[in-house]
C-alpha cells in the first residue's frame, strides 16, 4: 500500500499512474491539484484508474487555486492533518514531483 | 546502528536541466557506500542521461554521462532502464551499457512496491 | 510515529518548501515526532539567516527556525549542496576563507549520510520535491 503524492499535472502524474498498485492511493498537492478537474487536454486521465484506487487532493491547494468547486466527484479533498494520517496509514509515501 | 533496507532511486530528468540527475546519483553513491541494497532506474527524460557521447568540455557543464558508470563501481546492485521511456525519447537505437536491465511498467511497479525506500529525482 | 522530512526546494522558488514546512508543523501538531529535517539541493537555501521577505509574504526560513528550536529537532543541510550555494556556518567560512557566514541557528551542516541514516531510523520519510 503506497501513498503517491504528485505536485505537477503532467509527466510525473503519468509516471505515478503507470506503476500504480492495487491498494495504492494518489494525493495531489500544489499544482498537481489542477488534475482534479474533469478533463486535461481533452483526455480524462482518471478514466482507466480502477475505482478501488483512492484519490485525494489537498484542500488548501485546491482552494488557493480556485478549483475546489470543479473537482471530479471521485476526489476527496483532505486537510494537512489528514495528509499526515494517510502517511501513517500507508506503508510508504513516494513523491513523484 | 545500521539496519539494511532497500532503496530505489528513480531518475526522471534530463542530465543538464537542473541538479536533479546529479542529486539522484550522489544519493545512490552514498546509500551504496553504507552497504545498503540499492537499485537505480532511469525513466522519462532520465534516459537521456545514458547517451554515451556526452562531451561537456565546451559547454563547461559537469559531465553527468561520465558519472553513470560509477554506479557499478559503487556497487549499486541493480541498474534499470524503463523501456517505454526509451521509445518515447526516440532512443530505440541507443547503445545501452551492458549490465543495465530493461524493465516495463509492470516490473517497475513491482520494484516500487517491494522496495522499502523509493525516492524520485 | 517517527517522521523524517526531505526538503528539496528553495523558499519561494516553488511551493515545495512551504508545503514541507506546513507538513512538518502538522506532524508535530498531530502528536508525532520528527527524527530529522534534511535539506537537500536548493532546499539548503531555507537555512539562510539573511533572507528578507516582503512583509506580506511568509518568512519561511524563520518559521523553520522556530519549529526546530521550539521542538529541539535535528535539522541538517546537505554539505555539498550548501557550500556551493553559499550557505556556510562559521567553521566552513573560516576553512574556505570567506568573509561571512549565514547558516541559521538551529541548522547544522552535514553529509548525505545523514539522509541515509534518517531513512533507517524513521518510520516514514516524506520528500517534498520541486
Amino acid at each position: 500500500m503506497i501513498l503517491h503524492t504528485v505536485n505537477k499535472k503532467q509527466d510525473c502524474l503519468q509516471n505515478c499512474i503507470s506503476v500504480l498498485g492495487e491498494n495504492d492511493a494518489i494525493l495531489l498537492i500544489e499544482d498537481g491539484v489542477y488534475a482534479t478537474m474533469a478533463v486535461n487536454n481533452g483526455i480524462d486521465i482518471w478514466e482507466n484508474i480502477p475505482p478501488s484506487t483512492r484519490l485525494f487532493a489537498l484542500e488548501n491547494d485546491l482552494v488557493a487555486r480556485g478549483v475546489s468547486d470543479k473537482i471530479l466527484p471521485r476526489f476527496e479533498a483532505i486537510t494537512l492533518s489528514q495528509f499526515v494520517s494517510l502517511s501513517c496509514e500507508y506503508d510508504k509515501v513516494i513523491s513523484w514531483g | 546502528m545500521t539496519t539494511e533496507i532497500s532503496y530505489l532511486f528513480i531518475s526522471r530528468c534530463s542530465p543538464y536541466a537542473g541538479q536533479q540527475a546529479r542529486a539522484a546519483l550522489d544519493l545512490a553513491f552514498t546509500a551504496a557506500a553504507f552497504e545498503q541494497k540499492v537499485s537505480f532506474v532511469f525513466i522519462d527524460d532520465g534516459v537521456l542521461q545514458l547517451l554515451d557521447r556526452q562531451d561537456t568540455q565546451a559547454s563547461q557543464l559537469k559531465n553527468i554521462g561520465k558519472m553513470i558508470p560509477a554506479l557499478k563501481h559503487y556497487d549499486v546492485e541493480n541498474i534499470y532502464i524503463h523501456q517505454p521511456s526509451l521509445a518515447r525519447a526516440g532512443l530505440k537505437q541507443i547503445d545501452l551499457p551492458n549490465e543495465f536491465k530493461l524493465l516495463d511498467d509492470e516490473k517497475l511497479g513491482k520494484l516500487v512496491a517491494t522496495t522499502d525506500q523509493v525516492m524520485v529525482f | 510515529m517517527k517522521f523524517s522530512i526531505v526538503i528539496n526546494g528553495a523558499p519561494w522558488s516553488s511551493p515545495s518548501a512551504l508545503s514541507a514546512l506546513q507538513f512538518a508543523e502538522t506532524v508535530l501538531d498531530s502528536g508525532h515526532d520528527i527524527y530529522r529535517l534534511f535539506f537537500y539541493q536548493d532546499g539548503v537555501l531555507n537555512g539562510s539567516c539573511l533572507c528578507v521577505p516582503p512583509q506580506d509574504e511568509e518568512d519561511i526560513p524563520a518559521r523553520w527556525q522556530a519549529l526546530i528550536e521550539s521542538n529541539d529537532i535535528d535539522a541538517v543541510v546537505c554539505a555539498a549542496s550548501a557550500l556551493k550555494r553559499g550557505i556556510l556556518d562559521k567553521a566552513e567560512a573560516d576553512r574556505y576563507d570567506k568573509p561571512g557566514h549565514n547558516l541559521r541557528q538551529g541548522f547544522t551542516i552535514s553529509g548525505l549520510g545523514q539522509l541515509i541514516d534518517a531513512t533507517q531510523q524513521s518510520d516514514r520519510v516524506i520528500s517534498f520535491v520541486i
